[in-house]
C-alpha cells in the first residue's frame, strides 16, 4: 500500500534509495497506485524547487533532482495510463537551447520540473535555429515557448528566434532564462519573461497555461 | 595495429619510446615535461 | 615609461589596489579574450590556426585600447597541434566561436586509479578512448609533425610574452608555475576535466565518501606542497600582479552543505596560508561567489582580490569590504550603452569603491564574442582609464 505522503518527503529529501524502492513496490504490487505515485513524486519535486528556492539546495541538487524524476518516471511508465499524466489534458510547451549555444544542464533541469508540474514538453535539444523553432510551433500549435542560453552570444540568438516566431506570426509567449539573462536581455530580445531560477520558469508557465 | 602491438600503448614503456623516436636529443633530460604538456593538449584540446 | 619599467610601476597598481593603498590611479585590466579577433577584422579559424594572425590580433589591441593587464595575450590556439595529429575535438560555428567538445576523464570509481598514476591513466586510457582505434595507427612520423607543431606553438606563447612584457609593458598577472602559481582545487578539476557538472552533481549525493576520498588524496599531492612551499618562502613575489591566481567555478553548482564539505577545508588553508605571508591572491569567482560570502569575511584586508562576474560590485563591497575588487563593468553596458554612459559608470566606479584602493576595473565576463562589446565603448572605457587621476 503507498503511502504518498512518506514518497513525497523522500523525494524533496532526495532519498533516491527511498524513492526507488518505494516506485518498485508499486510496480511489484501490480501498479495499480502508479498514477498516485507520480502524483507524490511531482509534489515531492515542488518541494525541492522550493528547496532551491530557499538555499538550501542548488544547481548540482537539482541536476540529481532531474535524473531521480526520470528515474522514476522510467519505473512507473508501463503502468501510467496514456502517458504521464493524470488523465487531464496536457499543455504541450516547446524548449530549447538557441542557436550557438550548446549547454543544456539548466534547459534539462528546467525540463524535468516542467514536466514533473504536468507540462508536455517539446524538448527541441541545443544549438536549435530560429527556423526549427517556428516549424515545431506551428506543426504543435504551441503556445509557450522557453528559450535557453548560457553563452552571451545566445541573447542575440533568443532575439532572432522570438523575431521569427512574431514574423512568422505565431501568438506565442516566450519565457527566455540562463546566465547572460535579466530584465534588459527581456527587452533586448522581446521576450514576454524572464527567469532567474527553474522554479520561476515552472511558475510562469503555469500561469501561463492558466489563461 | 592494435594496443597489444602499437608500439607507444603501454606507459611508462611506449610513452618512453615515443619520446626517444620524436624529441631532439637535447631535449630527452626533460622527456617528460616536454611530453606532459603535449599530453595535455591532445587530451583537452 | 616602457618595457620593465612599465610593467614594475603596473605591478604596483595592482598591488596597491588589492593592498587598500590609494593611488593617485586605479589598474584597468582588459578581461578581453577572442574579441580582439574580430575586433581586428579576422575570423576565429584564422586567428586559432595562423600565429601571424593571432599576434596581429593581440598588437591591434594593445596599439588601439590602453589597458594594464590583459586576459589573454592570444594563446588560447593550440588548434594547429590537434589539427596536425588529427583530432576533431572542436568545431567552428559559423566563424564566429568555437566549441570544443567535452570529455569526460574520469568516472567517479576511477578517480582514485587516476590521482595514483596520473600520466599512465591519461596515456593508457583517456587518450585511446577520446580517439578510438586511430590511437594505435599514428604513426612515428605523425608523431613528429605533431610535436614540432605543439613547439612552434609554445615558441608563440613565449614570444608573445615577450612582446607583451617588453613592448607593451603589460604584466603577468601571476606565476604559471603549478607549484607556486596558478593552483587547481580537486573540485575544479572534476568540474572541469575528470567528471563534470552532471557526473559531480550526481556523485555529491550518491558518493560522497568517494568525492572525499580523492579529494584528500589530491590535496595531500597538489594544494599541501604549496601550502609548504609558501609557509618556507620569502612572501610576495613583485614580478607579477598576484602571487597567484586560482579559478572558483565549481561552487555555482554545490549548495552551501556541499561547499562546506568538498571545498572550503581546503580553500581555507590555502588563503590562510598565503594571509600569513602578506600575499596577494587573485580568484576569479566565475558565477556568483556571494552565496558564501561569510566564509571570506574575517580575512585580513588585502589578501584577497575577487575578480567578480555576475555579482553586483555594491553588494560585494558591503558584504565583503575586505576583499578588493576586480570587475564591474558588464558586457551589457559594453555592448548595448554608449561610451559616455561606459565612462560615466567607469569614473562611478573609480570614485565609490576604488578612492582607498581596493577597486581594480575590469570586465565581469570574458569579453569572447563579437557583440559583446563595441569598440569605440572599450576604446572610450581604456582611454578614461589611462588618464583618469583621483
Amino acid at each position: 500500500m503507498l503511502d504518498s505522503e512518506k514518497l513525497m518527503e523522500a523525494m524533496g529529501d532526495l532519498d533516491e534509495d527511498t524513492v526507488k524502492e518505494t516506485l518498485d513496490n508499486v510496480m511489484a504490487e501490480g501498479g495499480s497506485e502508479a498514477q498516485a505515485a507520480l502524483a507524490a513524486c511531482q509534489k515531492g519535486m515542488d518541494i525541492v524547487g522550493k528547496r532551491f528556492e530557499e538555499g538550501e539546495y542548488f544547481v548540482g541538487d537539482l541536476i540529481y533532482a532531474g535524473e531521480l524524476m526520470t528515474d522514476s518516471v522510467e519505473i512507473l511508465k508501463d503502468a501510467l495510463a496514456g502517458g504521464t499524466g493524470d488523465g487531464q489534458q496536457k499543455t504541450k510547451m516547446l524548449l530549447c537551447t538557441v542557436q550557438a549555444d550548446l549547454h543544456d544542464i539548466g534547459k534539462n533541469i528546467v525540463k524535468a520540473m516542467l514536466e514533473a508540474n504536468g507540462f508536455d514538453v517539446l524538448d527541441l535539444g541545443i544549438d536549435v535555429a530560429p527556423e526549427k523553432v517556428v516549424e515545431a510551433v506551428k506543426a504543435n500549435n504551441i503556445k509557450i515557448v522557453a528559450l535557453s542560453g548560457v553563452l552571451t552570444l545566445a541573447i542575440d540568438s533568443m532575439k532572432k528566434t522570438i523575431e521569427a516566431l512574431k514574423a512568422a506570426g505565431l501568438d506565442c509567449k516566450v519565457i527566455i532564462g540562463g546566465a547572460p539573462v535579466s530584465e534588459e536581455a527581456m527587452k533586448i530580445t522581446g521576450a514576454d519573461e524572464w527567469a532567474y531560477s527553474p522554479q520561476k520558469t515552472v511558475d510562469t508557465c503555469r500561469k501561463w497555461a492558466e489563461e | 595495429m592494435d594496443k597489444n602491438n602499437y608500439p607507444y600503448a603501454s606507459y611508462p614503456k611506449g610513452f618512453n619510446k615515443l619520446a626517444k623516436d620524436i624529441l631532439p636529443f637535447f631535449m630527452l633530460p626533460m622527456k617528460k615535461l616536454m611530453m606532459r604538456l603535449l599530453v595535455v593538449i591532445l587530451k583537452d584540446g | 615609461m616602457e618595457g620593465k619599467e612599465l610593467q614594475a610601476y603596473r605591478v604596483g597598481l595592482f598591488r596597491d589596489a588589492a593592498r587598500f593603498i590609494k593611488n593617485e590611479r586605479i589598474p584597468y585590466f582588459a578581461n578581453v579574450v577572442t574579441w580582439k579577433v574580430f575586433d581586428a577584422g579576422h575570423t576565429l579559424d584564422e586567428a586559432m590556426t595562423d600565429f601571424d594572425v593571432m599576434k596581429e590580433c593581440v598588437v591591434h589591441f594593445l596599439d588601439n585600447y590602453p589597458c594594464d593587464g590583459l586576459m589573454d595575450t592570444g594563446i588560447r590556439n593550440q588548434f594547429n597541434v590537434t589539427e596536425t595529429f588529427g583530432s576533431q575535438g572542436y568545431y567552428y560555428y559559423d566563424k564566429e566561436c568555437v566549441g570544443i567538445k567535452d570529455h569526460a576523464t574520469c568516472t567517479v570509481d576511477t578517480l582514485m586509479d587516476y590521482i595514483a598514476d596520473e600520466d599512465r591513466y591519461v596515456w593508457e586510457k583517456v587518450l585511446p578512448e577520446k580517439y578510438g582505434d586511430e590511437w594505435y595507427q599514428k604513426s612515428k612520423e605523425t608523431w613528429k609533425k605533431t610535436f614540432k607543431a605543439y613547439m612552434d606553438y609554445t615558441m608563440f606563447i613565449v614570444k608573445m610574452g615577450s612582446l607583451t612584457g617588453k613592448t607593451y609593458g603589460i604584466p603577468s598577472l601571476a606565476p604559471n608555475n603549478p607549484m607556486s602559481g596558478t593552483i587547481s582545487f580537486a573540485v575544479e578539476e572534476m568540474v572541469a576535466n575528470l567528471l563534470g557538472i552532471k557526473q559531480m552533481s550526481l556523485a555529491m549525493r550518491r558518493n560522497p565518501e568517494k568525492l572525499d576520498e580523492f579529494i584528500k588524496a589530491w590535496d595531500d599531492k597538489k594544494i599541501q606542497p604549496v601550502i609548504e612551499k609558501i609557509k618556507n618562502g620569502k612572501g610576495p613575489n613583485y614580478k607579477y600582479c598576484f602571487d597567484a591566481s586560482v579559478i572558483m567555478l565549481s561552487h555555482n553548482i554545490m549548495s552551501p552543505s556541499q561547499f562546506e564539505r568538498f571545498y572550503w577545508p581546503h580553500l581555507e588553508e590555502l588563503l590562510k596560508a598565503y594571509e600569513e605571508k602578506d600575499m596577494n591572491i587573485r580568484i576569479f569567482t566565475e558565477g556568483s561567489i556571494l552565496r558564501f560570502a561569510d566564509y571570506f569575511k574575517d580575512f585580513k584586508k588585502g589578501t584577497l582580490t575577487f575578480h567578480i562576474e555576475n555579482d553586483d560590485p555594491y553588494e560585494f563591497r558591503e558584504k565583503l569590504p575586505n576583499i578588493a575588487i576586480m570587475g564591474g563593468m558588464t558586457t551589457a553596458m559594453m555592448a548595448n550603452a554608449t561610451p559616455d554612459e561606459c565612462v560615466k559608470y567607469a569614473e562611478q566606479l573609480c570614485n565609490d569603491l576604488g578612492k582607498e584602493g581596493g577597486f581594480i576595473l575590469s570586465e565581469g565576463k570574458m569579453v569572447s564574442y563579437r557583440n559583446d562589446a563595441k569598440a569605440e565603448n572599450v576604446k572610450a572605457v581604456a582611454e578614461f582609464m589611462r588618464d583618469y587621476r583621483h
